[in-house]
């Protein structure tokens, strides 16, 4: 009888960890005991008994009404495709600022003849920004086609 | 063949307590009632019928309490309340209309209406 008031606790504990409601779980307990004594009447063993309550219980969760967490998933920002797409302009405008401001440095006071056209490094990173977004915003286009 | 069970659960408040006014019951007895009276075409799991129990209990449409002890042990019988035999009384009332509105909707030939 103790495997079965573990199932139900360890039920109650897995769908509910935060309330704590002992009559509830009590009367289930009961009712689960019950069964189990009524299936030994019909002569199985008190083992196979349990077992079968166990097997039989079925989805608790009609019980349990997850209210909470559907409520702060609703309230959570769903970026859209144009979310995407903005993010992708805006990250494509400010690595051209990036570039633009490494090549006027490079143009105006590290000359080209003694360093060579190095802003083209720091370019080569920066442009890894826009490639992770457009890389998201495709994949974006792609779940809601 | 199987019912699902979609299609009646907004229907086992109602059964369930169609069983209760009959006869005071405990919890198993009254899944046992089911796929028996049913020929095993449909049965409750323990999970849906506690659920029921507990929402008809909370709203005071039935009452429990601990039988005289036997067999193994004592068992908490679930009784009606004056509450649960008018809503019962209305419930079916409203499974009557249902089932009347249904028959008229998908039995018989009505394509010359």
């Amino acid at each position: 009888m103790k495997t079965i008031e573990r199932f139900v606790k360890r039920m109650f504990k897995q769908k509910n960890p935060k309330q704590d409601d002992q009559e509830a779980m009590q009367k289930m307990i009961e009712m689960l005991k019950e069964k189990v004594e009524d299936l030994k009447e019909t002569g199985l063993t008190e083992e196979e008994a349990i077992q079968k309550t166990i097997v039989e219980f079925g989805e608790i969760d009609a019980f349990f009404q997850p209210a909470v967490r559907r409520e702060k998933r609703r309230y959570k920002r769903q970026k859209t495709v144009r979310h995407y797409r903005n993010d992708l302009v805006f990250s494509l405008l400010a690595s051209l600022l990036i570039i633009a401001i490494f090549a006027l440095i490079n143009i105006f006071y590290i000359p080209f003849e003694s360093y060579g056209p190095w802003f083209v490094i720091p370019s080569i990173g920066v442009l890894f920004w826009p490639l992770s977004l457009l890389y998201k915003w495709l994949n974006k286009k792609g779940d809601s086609d | 063949m199987q019912i699902s069970s979609d299609l009646i659960r907004g229907h086992l408040e109602l059964v369930v307590l169609k069983l209760i006014i009959e006869k005071d019951h405990y919890g198993y007895e009254l899944a046992n009632a089911v796929a028996h009276r049913t020929k095993q075409a449909f049965s409750i799991n323990e999970a849906t019928l506690y659920a029921i129990m507990q929402r008809l209990e909370k709203r005071g449409l039935i009452q429990s309490y601990l039988g005289a002890k036997s067999h193994g042990g004592k068992r908490r019988y679930y009784a009606i309340t004056s509450l649960g035999q008018a809503y019962y009384e209305t419930k079916l009332k409203e499974w009557e209309q249902l089932k009347s509105i249904m028959t008229q909707l998908l039995e018989g030939d009505h394509e010359n209406d």
